[in-house]
């Protein structure tokens, strides 16, 4: 099949999480449980002292007390949405995408928010630490924090950071924005 | 990881959700059961377990709970299949993402944002793909890096002899070293 | 054993295989894994391992880029095939290459 074209299914399918390590705990924890119950199963069968209580006594305890028995329904009702919300939403972390001559690029927001920081940080003459960077779908946040004393070039630093953006050449486009906070800092 | 086994964690997660529905359901019986119709209330029945189990019982319960043991262990056990082979030149061939991971490592040496390479291959769709996952030093320069990659990419799959479709992905790489030596 | 006539072992013909790819690809001996078995009358022979390539030049263009990974096995196939086949007296009818890792080196024999 046509590479280009199964780069761009690849990179779709990128986008949503595997659930992998959620099924692993939700199975090691299936497997745990498990032991257990057949431990105290085969332990009763054959007569011994159970580890914790016999089957017969761990039904009992969990349905005679009702606000225990409701209690053990809430729980159960809580952790199985959150397996059903697990199992059917898509996930994934925030990303986009650059296509390019011989690879499809994946870049987490997180990496794009810091490229865009340092950018902005650059440009603005303060320390990395006091630019903040968000990312979404379409937007790039940036928010500054100027060193006391030396006043920062608002429209300077956009430009830097939209010039960055483009240079990326990241979709979905991001369209970026530059703010100043009034208040500076003196760095350490 | 396969494309089936993607579904398959999502069925199973599923299947685990309704299962400790169902679960929350009988243990809130006392609540419910005036609520529910009679059909729904004599399945329901069948779920319970039984206050007093007799040895038969007990070793079925012990069975059941042996299967699932196996079963869940099995699966963990599996995961990550199908990721050695990676680009098949013609039957009887096989080159293992290993080769594709030290010639990208190789491309990548000269860029000092790259802290970390790895590749894996998996089927898509019938057809290989490379997924190459690029740990990148935070506020590393895109505009110079992404080229770079692509550029890198380029490089590997001329030195491997065949066009493959790659996928780069760019992760942060928090404060790791770079993990190579130069 | 019939007098005149020379029975060669499984164990002779991986190991000449095994020395042959390891001597084609540039890696050591014992990281090589050779298998000897019949396809149709003739000999299938797999190999499962590494490569050794030369690092990748600064400014290398496309032709000076020196052997893919597929021309080095298209090679070995050839010389599996044609001295392999030779050297054991037998027909070499099907190779298989599994290349499992890359080493990059300072290249082992000048091209």
């Amino acid at each position: 099949m046509n590479t280009r074209r199964m780069r761009r299914i690849a990179a779709r399918r990128e986008r949503h999480s595997s659930r992998s390590t959620a099924v692993s705990v939700a199975l090691v924890l299936v497997a745990l449980g498990g032991a257990y119950l057949g431990t105290e199963c085969v332990l009763a069968a054959v007569g011994a002292q159970p580890l914790l209580a016999a089957p017969a006594d761990l039904v009992r305890l969990a349905v005679e007390d009702e606000p225990r028995r409701l209690g053990i329904a809430a729980v159960l009702a809580v952790l199985g949405i959150i397996a059903l919300v697990l199992a059917l939403t898509l996930g994934g972390r925030p990303r986009h995408r650059v296509e390019r001559e011989s690879v499809t690029v994946i870049v987490d927001d997180e990496v794009l928010a810091s490229g865009l920081s340092r950018a902005a940080a650059d440009s603005a003459g303060v320390p990395r630490q006091q630019v903040r960077t968000s990312v979404s779908r379409n937007r790039a946040a940036v928010r500054v924090t100027p060193v006391s004393g030396r006043a920062v070039a608002q429209s300077a630093v956009a430009q830097a950071v939209a010039s960055a953006v483009t240079a990326v050449g990241a979709r979905p486009v991001i369209r970026s924005r530059v703010q100043v906070a009034e208040e500076g800092v003196i760095p350490r | 990881m396969t494309r089936s086994n993607r579904t398959l964690n999502r069925v199973l997660l599923a299947l685990i959700g309704l299962g400790l529905l169902v679960g929350a359901v009988l243990a809130a019986r006392p609540v419910l059961d005036p609520l529910l119709p009679e059909p729904v209330l004599s399945v329901l029945d069948l779920g319970t377990p039984p206050q007093d189990p007799d040895t038969t019982q007990l070793w079925i319960a012990a069975a059941a709970c042996a299967l699932i043991i196996v079963i869940a262990l099995a699966w963990v056990l599996t995961r990550g299949r199908g990721r050695t082979r990676t680009a098949v030149v013609r039957p009887g061939d096989e080159i293992d993402a290993k080769v594709l991971t030290a010639l990208a490592t190789d491309a990548l040496r000269t860029q000092h944002d790259v802290l970390h390479v790895a590749s894996a291959g998996y089927r898509l769709r019938g057809a290989r793909v490379v997924r190459v996952q690029v740990e990148v030093r935070p506020g590393a320069d895109l505009g110079r890096l992404v080229p770079a990659v692509d550029e890198a990419m380029a490089v590997m799959q001329r030195r491997v002899g065949l066009e493959l479709p790659v996928v780069a992905q760019l992760s942060a790489g928090g404060n790791r070293t770079r993990s190579r030596v130069d | 054993m019939i007098p005149g006539r020379v029975t060669v072992t499984a164990r002779a013909l991986t190991s000449t295989f095994a020395a042959l790819a390891a001597d084609e690809l540039g890696v050591r001996r014992r990281d090589v894994r050779a298998q000897v078995s019949d396809s149709r009358g003739r000999l299938r022979v797999r190999i499962d391992t590494p490569i050794t390539l030369a690092p990748h030049g600064d400014g290398e263009s496309e032709r000076s880029a020196g052997p893919s990974v597929t021309d080095l096995i298209d090679r070995l196939r050839e010389r599996l095939t044609d001295e392999g086949g030779a050297m054991t007296g037998s027909t070499v009818g099907e190779v298989q290459l599994h290349i499992t890792d890359a080493r990059i080196d300072q290249p082992r024999r000048v091209s």
